[in-house]
């Protein structure tokens, strides 16, 4: 797999706060990846200086080989549908899709009509009037129809009901499996689209936790549930990733360091889970929220390059 | 080049933008028309109405918002600040030139009709010069000045927000103000100033100066939207 996309020791400091600390990170080609993290991560920041919106204070960007930013050739094979994407306020929907046709090399304009119309989009209406979910699916068909080579989703499902998004879903895949291309979606609905990915990048206020293929990282832990003693016991000299639950209802998340964790586990009466993608971040976060700062760096990315050979 | 002519394109994405300052203007001369058909004003020969200014007012907002509504856009479409930039001043080009050529014409409409029956010198005023060409330069290279302040203005505020164009226009009121203080404190100065403008033809104080101007907008709009984001 070839990386088609990097970004390498990227800090980003806004006035008052640091939005990446010397992050890196790759992005492989004709692969969906995930980029997941809490509200204000940086997976925005992230996104923004891929499409050569923002520089950043230090570190590289480098898209399909170059830099990005005032870069045409780049960023004609490229396509970021934003949350808050702004339309002057006079565009119809009709006119934003023109305005796509003209810009978007691959443009298939088929494909953006019947779109349209599985969004049930008013062509006519001011892109002003249309409720935030309409507006979202603006930004889903530009960003579908578009075919560019590279395509940032930058969670474009706000205000989309369960019905639409999982259309959005459907159409993607369909097309990608059609017309294979590099698809970076940030997104924290991560149970809805954990099937859509193959690889993830998970970020975590401003650092990297993880960035990894999702199998990879899946089987890198299981979810033991039992006794608490049992618990207790089975955990002795392994790496705990999160605790939940008490007594006869016990749960742990747990780092897998060889072949005998399973067979420890049903040992001792544990049953043994795989952990799914949504819990794995959610402990992988947790815990690097929960140790001081600078210790989750190294602990965290000692364990997660582990986890991504 | 092709990203840039697609970059002017976007302009004409809305075509009845390029409808509004002539409607604007449009309900200027109206109200201009009846007024000089009531108040019988063609006996003082006034040297004309500011009418058509309100065009060339409405072109610069027009120009603000490219940069602070379409840019975004745009630059959600993948174009660059550059091609944005340089589409939108290829577009502007244009424009004002296919405006100067249509004020011109109905420059000389105006002459045939008398005023337009009331003896309204709308297009006309002490802007007028003998040769064609030089008269649609007279009307061209303002509108393109405007254009190009609106652009200026536009990416001031991407960049700084409306506390930072608060801070031009108070800056502006200063150092304009500042210099019509210093006038009418010193005589000498205020006539040498007088003077100068006076002693001006119409087509320097309408191309030459402007051009100056319109360099200096052209060129702060251009560094300016390259830090630009969206």
């Amino acid at each position: 797999m070839m990386a088609i996309a990097a970004v390498r020791e990227v800090t980003m400091r806004f006035r008052g706060h640091t939005a990446l600390h010397n992050v890196s990170a790759t992005f492989e080609e004709n692969v969906i990846t995930g980029l997941l993290g809490r509200n204000g991560a940086g997976k925005t920041t992230m996104m923004q200086l891929l499409a050569g919106h923002l520089v950043p204070t230090s570190g590289n960007i480098e898209v399909f080989g170059a830099n990005p930013y005032e870069n045409e050739s780049v960023l004609q094979r490229m396509s970021l549908v934003k949350e808050n994407q702004k339309y002057p306020e006079y565009f119809r929907v009709a006119d934003a899709m023109s305005a796509a046709a003209m810009l978007f090399p691959n443009w298939d304009a088929g494909y953006a009509k019947s779109l349209v119309a599985d969004f049930d989009l008013p062509q006519k209406r001011r892109i002003k009037k249309l409720s935030r979910g309409m507006l979202s699916a603006v930004g889903i068909v530009i960003g579908l129809a578009s075919r560019a080579p590279l395509t940032f989703f930058d969670e474009p499902y706000l205000g989309l009901d369960a019905v639409a998004r999982q259309m959005f879903y459907d159409r993607l895949i369909a097309d990608y499996a059609e017309n294979p291309r590099t698809i970076v979606l940030s997104t924290h609905l991560i149970e809805e689209i954990a099937g859509l990915l193959e690889r993830v990048v998970i970020i975590d206020r401003g650092k990297i936790l993880a960035d990894a293929d999702v199998d990879d990282l899946r089987t890198s832990a299981i979810s033991v549930s039992g006794p608490g003693e049992q618990i207790d016991q089975f955990l002795g000299g392994r790496d705990l990733l999160r605790r939940e639950g008490a007594g006869q209802l016990s749960r742990a998340v747990v780092r897998v360091q060889g072949r005998d964790d399973r067979a420890d586990a049903s040992a001792l009466g544990l049953d043994v889970e795989p952990v799914s993608l949504q819990h794995l971040v959610v402990s992988l976060t947790n815990r690097a929220e929960a140790i001081h700062p600078a210790a989750a760096l190294t602990a965290e990315s000692a364990y997660l390059e582990e986890a991504s050979r | 080049m092709n990203r840039i002519v697609s970059a002017a394109r976007l302009h004409l994405v809305a075509p009845w933008l390029l409808l509004l300052p002539w409607a604007i203007m449009g309900s200027s001369f109206f109200i201009n028309v009846l007024v000089w058909r009531l108040a019988d004003m063609a006996e003082g020969r006034e040297p004309g109405t500011a009418g058509l200014a309100s065009l060339y007012l409405t072109l610069c907002i027009v120009y603000v918002q490219s940069m602070s509504a379409l840019l975004p856009f745009a630059m959600g479409l993948s174009l660059t600040r550059r091609s944005f930039y340089l589409g939108t001043a290829l577009f502007a080009g244009l424009q004002s030139l296919v405006y100067g050529v249509l004020f011109h014409g109905l420059l000389l409409v105006e002459r045939a009709t008398d005023g337009w029956g009331v003896g309204l010198p709308f297009f006309g005023g002490f802007w007028v010069v003998d040769n064609p060409i030089l008269q649609v330069l007279v009307y061209v290279v303002p509108l393109l000045v405007l254009a190009f302040l609106g652009m200026a203005v536009g990416v001031m505020y991407k960049r700084f927000g409306s506390l930072g164009l608060y801070a031009l226009i108070i800056g502006t009121i200063l150092g304009f103000g500042g210099l019509g203080v210093l006038l009418a404190w010193q005589e000498g100065w205020r006539e040498t100033v007088f003077g100068f403008f006076t002693g001006q033809s119409a087509v320097a104080l309408f191309t030459g100066w402007p051009l100056l101007l319109g360099v200096l907008f052209a060129a702060a709009a251009y560094l300016g939207i390259r830090r630009v984001v969206p």
